[in-house]
């Protein structure tokens, strides 16, 4: 197992490689460059040779990208140009932001969608499994914007319960911040209740047809030990790979949730980026966010371990 | 070993036609069929359909409530918001068909490769893939677009590299499973060179799931589309898409909701009904791929 | 005096797509305390369905159990509920079952030990350490070395004939009044095979438990039942005393079935006579005897009368059949013809078609950190062996024998690390593909699995002329359909199928299609690898006189590999007998079977049940212990592990193959000294 682990680590680190390559690269591709926008029209030329030098844009892009990886190294990530400030001072707070949003949501997903996976698949073909189903192809179909608006509409501006946008730091106001989370959570988590709800379904049903289910019946065990003892932990395996995937969604999910309830998060400031060119942040939070899905992939392969011994004991 | 069956086979010819049966006797899978059928009417007869000229501003009737002129009234230029809902059902297919078909495309051709010449290749191949994964669909398309701008093609483009990879894994692993089936091996001991095994029987088997991925896939281009429009990343205006929609309507959300409603509808219930015909689709043509994909 | 367990009139249904699937249609049947009794059936006669329908097992929907009456201590089951408690204190506690597919069977993310304990917690009321103690008990009973440090190991730790060791521990953990073994031993080897059957009737003998044996194999019903009922389409055709039912069957279904099945007590000129056609459809079939299409006995009042209903014919020997028929019982229509073909020319050992010399396959073996190679895994080991033209060489032996590397050595598919394959006077070894691949016009082969083998998106008869475009390119579109038709014809298919895919053939067919790919080139030599047996008995017999048929037109040589000892009787001029990649028993069908030499094949021979319960030769000795892997293979002789012979020098030498007496050659350092 630990050589698997291992080789699989070092899997990650490559794809992480290949990532700030691509990004790199393609990034210095996009039209426009960020010191002419960030000095507006007016710049003479010289202004601009003379900030294209400071932030050492001027150099030829082998060294900029060494310099960069060198710089994740050391922990320094550069300096923004558009907010004229150290990248490593604004990242933390907009994760904050990003965070206080993200993690509800995939617990509420997991939590939620596997619940209601398994009692759809407990009533198949019964009325709450196809109102369940019903509802969570619905789901899936409907983009975070979309539910977001709706949110809003009817939460916000016909009963006027919850504000429509902004963010207030917990720790400023728990009050206040928790409700101006809320239709970020739901919205966010809305597609991905339905995503688990359809994947548990459909794994708690292909489980259930299995032989060693029918063997267990055989041995006279009642209902319900069959299914949480016998027939959860084979079917965790779609599930967990399914979360593996759904943090990538979740996180592509933010830029849609923090444009449309205007939160000041990590999405918000890659939008931002991208209109000012801003390379060193959005080098940065691309690699970050790659980073996390990486990270996150490579926990679900360790889990699947932890699930199936048949993983476990065999890749030694 | 198991004991196979000689009963069963004989009544397979007309399971073809009970499971097309089967396909259509599913209440959602007509509905879905008929909701897809009216998006690509839509899309088609767009100008003999929609009531106006979808770029026709009107600068007095700004802002308009559902009516019996404008079903779903008018946007903030004045515009027939149901001319261009219908109108916008053309970016979306376009959109949607042809980036499935460049993913589809690029994916398989990088999948058989990958699967039948494996080593480093393989490896360096996958790895690529990989890395094209670990960036989140919506983030990989908008730094995309912002590349390669924001023209129809290019919109295309960009959409159909960010689904690459998904059918470059279906295929490679196809391949992967097919070439250690006995009827490959067969093919050579009938005299095949390896060529004439990719073309004649490796090439035909990972068709299908490949299809089913891509009318699985179909609804989630369409939604990252959307997606795109509503950064305001997508297509670029005057051309009517059905996420620049919601955006535009949800700056007047407490004045004029209808926009924003009626835009986020045709959204879901597209992405919807094409969602559920893949299903149906995926298990019409290969039952085993419940779950796979 | 009522019965352990009585079923009366049970009718168990299918909702399918195309209609409903009358999976049991009205059986009754018996079974009092501490008796074996077997039901025998092909796929699809409904044997398994009946042991589920009982405790309601069978998945609902889309089955359903549709009447009848099953009486089990004094209540009626089939009025208590799918998950109620009253079926469910039947379950495991009174009723054991062992299932037929140990590698599935067993949940693979639990424990052996709480697998085995879970059981008797709950019925028995033991505490966990009780439960591991008596769990510990069981193990060793049915066989497990090392019981208590195994407990706490996974299913895939084990092999296939331990885990269904286990699955029997499991079945018997409450003392259950009946055990229910449903083809328990069919995905198992033949010693293993062997081994399971005898511990479970010397557990049922010890516990006076009643053992339902669900079975196709003839052998196992003659070699343990008392009594047998015969299932066919869902129904029990014929009913009653095991030697009753060999000695004097009386419906033609029973018939059929004994003379369609090869024996190791046959002549080996015996033709085998297959049961014509396939089972008719049970989807809302029509009110009528359902082996009527298959009947050679059958008259015209059989077509316009219902569904025959069993009559007793003898004292607890009841057939469902409207005519009196018996062994002696001349058929009214002949189906195919019952003599052997002759032989167009005498298989000639003297001009061998392909000579294998010294050959030894190996198989690198990962490990490690970075998967660096760290050895080589000897798959086959020094095997020599030669095909004669228009001979028939059987290679029989268990699972992970190499059989089938050696097939795919011999066929170019696999790298060889030593030795030469000599192909018509020119050696084979190493050629790359593309030198190969003309050679391949006079070898070809044809695979297990009918399903596999054949691409599923290819119609018949482009299938079937694959071979013709490889290898004759200049043939005329033409002249290449009509060599496909005579290739149909042939093999006994109807030509005007050859535009259907291959899913619409059943299994027999499927594999006749893959004959005639394999006889498309008119090769000299056919490497038939395990081809028949993925099929049902009735449809393996049609297979084995269509081979056997085809050599004596076309003087073909086969290469015949199988696990099935009968069959390879039946088919080969000479049998060869591998174990762990070392041939240790070489020479012609008579001798081999009559005189084996070496102490495997004597192992091997026991241990296949013989369908004739007179047969003295069902009570012999069964070999203990397991087939090793072959990464655990026993330095010397690679039986030395398990011989009976093994001396200290066994353990260290391996014994060549060396002649003994004529055409005999024997791997056995025992044997060769005279003992």
């Amino acid at each position: 197992m630990a050589g698997y682990v291992l080789r699989r680590l070092g899997q990650s680190v490559v794809v992480l490689l290949l990532v700030t390559l691509m990004v790199f690269f393609t990034m210095h591709a996009l039209p426009g460059d960020p010191v002419t926008i960030f000095l507006g029209t007016t710049a003479t030329p010289e202004q601009i040779a003379h900030y294209t030098e400071v932030f050492g844009l001027d150099q030829p892009l082998i060294v900029q990208y060494v310099k960069w990886l060198a710089g994740l190294a050391h922990g320094e990530l550069g300096q923004s140009i558009a907010l004229s400030k150290p990248v490593g001072e604004v990242l933390p707070g907009r994760i904050v932001v990003t965070l206080s949003f993200t993690l509800p949501a995939l617990v509420l997903s997991v939590l939620v969608g596997t619940t209601l996976g398994i009692w759809s698949a407990m009533r198949r073909g019964r009325l709450a499994d196809s109102v369940i189903s019903a509802v969570a192809s619905f789901g899936v179909a409907a983009p975070a914007f979309v539910i977001g608006i709706l949110l809003i509409l009817l939460l916000g501006v016909q009963l006027k319960w919850l504000s429509i946008s902004g963010y207030t730091p917990i720790t400023e106001d728990p009050v206040a911040g928790i409700k101006k989370l809320v239709m970020p959570v739901i919205a966010l988590s809305f597609g991905q209740v339905g995503m688990f709800t359809r994947q548990t379904r459909s794994a708690m049903l292909e489980v259930i047809g299995q032989d060693y289910i029918r063997t267990a019946r055989s041995k006279g065990l009642k209902e319900k030990t069959v299914i949480v003892a016998h027939a959860l932990r084979n079917a965790l395996i779609p599930i967990v790979t399914l979360m593996g995937m759904s943090i990538g969604g979740l996180i592509g999910g933010t830029v849609l949730i923090e444009q449309l309830f205007t939160m000041p998060g990590v999405g918000s400031l890659l939008m931002m980026s991208i209109m000012n060119r801003d390379y060193m942040v959005l080098q940065n939070i691309v690699f970050f966010i790659a980073a996390a899905v990486l990270a996150a992939n490579f926990l679900v392969d360790i889990l699947y371990g932890y699930i199936d011994p048949r993983i476990r004991l065999v890749r030694k | 070993m198991t004991v196979l069956s000689d009963a069963k086979p004989a009544a397979t010819p007309n399971l073809t036609k009970l499971r097309v049966k089967g396909f259509f006797s599913r209440v959602p899978v007509i509905i879905g069929s008929v909701i897809i059928l009216t998006v690509v009417v839509f899309a088609v007869a767009a100008p003999l359909i929609a009531p106006y000229d979808p770029a026709k501003q009107d600068v007095v009737a700004r802002l308009q409530p559902m009516s019996a002129e404008h079903w779903f009234g008018t946007d903030g230029l004045g515009r027939d918001v149901l001319s261009r809902l219908i109108f916008g059902s053309r970016t979306s297919l376009l959109v949607g068909l042809f980036s499935t078909l460049v993913a589809g495309c690029f994916g398989m051709a990088i999948g058989l490769i990958a699967g039948f010449v494996g080593k480093w290749v393989d490896s360096i191949m996958m790895r690529v893939m990989d890395a094209l994964m670990s960036i989140p669909i919506i983030i990989l398309a908008l730094f995309l677009g912002a590349v390669l701008g924001r023209g129809l093609g290019n919109i295309i483009l960009c959409l159909g590299i960010v689904m690459t990879p998904s059918y470059a894994r279906v295929t490679r692993g196809q391949v992967l499973s097919v070439k250690q089936l006995d009827y490959v091996t067969a093919a050579r001991v009938s005299g095949g060179t390896g060529l004439k095994t990719v073309v004649h029987h490796i090439f035909p088997n990972c068709l299908a799931p490949n299809m089913v991925l891509a009318t699985m896939n179909l609804g989630v281009a369409i939604l990252v589309e959307a997606a795109l429009s509503f950064l305001g990343m997508g297509i670029a205006e005057p051309t009517p898409s059905w996420g620049g929609m919601v955006s535009q309507g949800k700056d007047v959300l407490t004045t004029a909701p209808t926009m924003a409603v009626a835009a986020s509808l045709f959204i879901v219930i597209t992405v919807w009904a094409f969602n559920v015909v893949g299903d149906a689709v995926r298990d019409l043509l290969d039952p085993r791929l419940r779950g796979a994909l | 005096m009522s019965h352990l367990l009585e079923v009366k009139d049970l009718r168990t249904e299918f909702r399918q797509p195309t209609g409903t699937l009358h999976a049991v249609e009205g059986v009754s049947y018996h079974v009092d305390a501490g008796e074996i009794v077997a039901f025998v059936g092909e796929s699809g006669s409904g044997k398994s369905v009946t042991q589920y329908s009982t405790l309601q097992l069978i998945p609902m929907p889309p089955g359903k159990i549709t009447g009848g009456e099953i009486w089990f201590d004094g209540r009626n089951l089939l009025t208590e509920g799918q998950k109620s408690a009253a079926l469910q204190s039947v379950r495991g506690a009174e009723i054991g079952v062992v299932f037929q597919e140990p590698m599935t069977s067993l949940n693979p993310v639990l424990t052996i030990g709480k697998q085995l304990t879970e059981g008797m917690m709950l019925h028995l009321g033991l505490n966990r350490t009780q439960a591991r103690d008596r769990a510990v008990d069981l193990m060793e009973k049915v066989g497990i070395p090392d019981a208590r440090s195994r407990l706490d190991a996974f299913p895939h730790q084990f092999s296939g004939g331990m885990r269904q060791r286990i699955m029997i521990a499991m079945a018997l953990a409450c003392d259950p009044k009946i055990l229910i073994a449903d083809e328990a031993t069919t995905a198992l080897d033949v010693t293993t095979q062997a081994q399971i059957l005898e511990l479970m009737k010397d557990l049922v003998e010890q516990t006076g438990t009643a053992l339902i044996i669900v079975t196709h194999n003839l052998g196992i019903v003659a070699r343990y039942a008392s009594r047998v009922h015969v299932m066919y389409a869902g129904e029990i055709v014929e009913s009653g005393p095991t030697r009753e039912i060999f000695k004097a069957p009386r419906h033609p279904y029973t018939i059929g079935l004994l003379r369609a099945v090869p024996s190791l007590a046959d002549e080996r000129d015996r033709r085998l006579i297959p049961i014509p056609g396939m089972v008719s459809s049970q989807v809302d079939p029509p009110d009528r005897c359902a082996f009527i299409n298959r009947c050679p006995y059958a008259v015209a009042e059989c077509e316009t009368e219902p569904r025959p209903v069993l009559q007793a014919v003898g004292t607890g020997h009841v057939k469902a059949c409207h005519r009196d028929i018996d062994l002696q019982t001349t058929p009214v229509r002949q189906f195919e013809a019952t003599a052997r073909t002759e032989a167009a020319a005498a298989p000639s050992a003297t001009t061998p078609v392909l000579e294998v010399k010294h050959l030894k396959v190996t198989f690198p073996t990962y490990g490690g950190f970075f998967k660096r190679k760290t050895g080589d895994l000897l798959a086959v080991d020094d095997v020599s062996l030669t095909v004669g033209k228009g001979e028939t060489v059987g290679l029989v032996g268990e699972s992970g024998c190499g059989k089938t590397t050696l097939a795919r050595a011999v066929m170019g598919l696999q790298e060889v690390a030593g030795g030469q394959i000599i192909f018509d006077d020119r050696d084979i070894t190493g050629l790359s593909p593309s030198q190969m691949r003309p050679l391949r016009r006079d070898i070809s082969m044809v695979f297990q699995d009918p399903y596999g083998s054949l691409d599923p998106r290819q119609r018949a008869e482009s299938i079937v002329a694959e071979p013709l475009g490889n290898f004759f390119p200049d043939m005329s579109a033409k002249a290449r359909s009509e060599r496909v038709k005579e290739l149909f014809d042939l093999v006994g298919l109807n030509p005007d199928q050859r535009s259907r895919m291959p899913h619409e053939f059943s299994g027999g067919q499927r594999q006749r299609l893959a004959i005639a790919r394999a006889l498309a080139s008119e090769p000299s030599l056919i490497v038939l690898d395990e081809a028949i047996s993925a099929l049902d008995v009735s449809i393996q017999s049609q297979v084995i006189n269509l081979l056997e048929d085809l050599q004596a037109r076309l003087a073909v040589s086969y290469l015949f590999i199988a696990h099935d000892l009968s069959v390879v009787r039946h088919i080969s001029d000479r049998v060869a007998v591998m174990y762990l990649g070392q041939l240790v028993e070489l020479t012609g069908w008579r001798q081999l079977y009559e005189n084996p030499l070496h102490p495997y094949t004597k192992a091997l021979l026991e241990a296949v049940p013989i369908p004739d319960p007179d047969d003295a030769a069902n009570q012999r000795r069964i070999i203990k212990g397991e087939v090793p892997s072959v990464m655990n293979r026993p330095a010397g002789c690679a039986f030395s592990s398990r011989c009976p012979l093994a001396t200290d020098r066994c353990r260290v030498d391996k014994p060549p193959l060396e002649g003994r007496g004529e055409a005999h050659e024997v791997a056995c350092f025992a044997v060769q000294a005279g003992a």
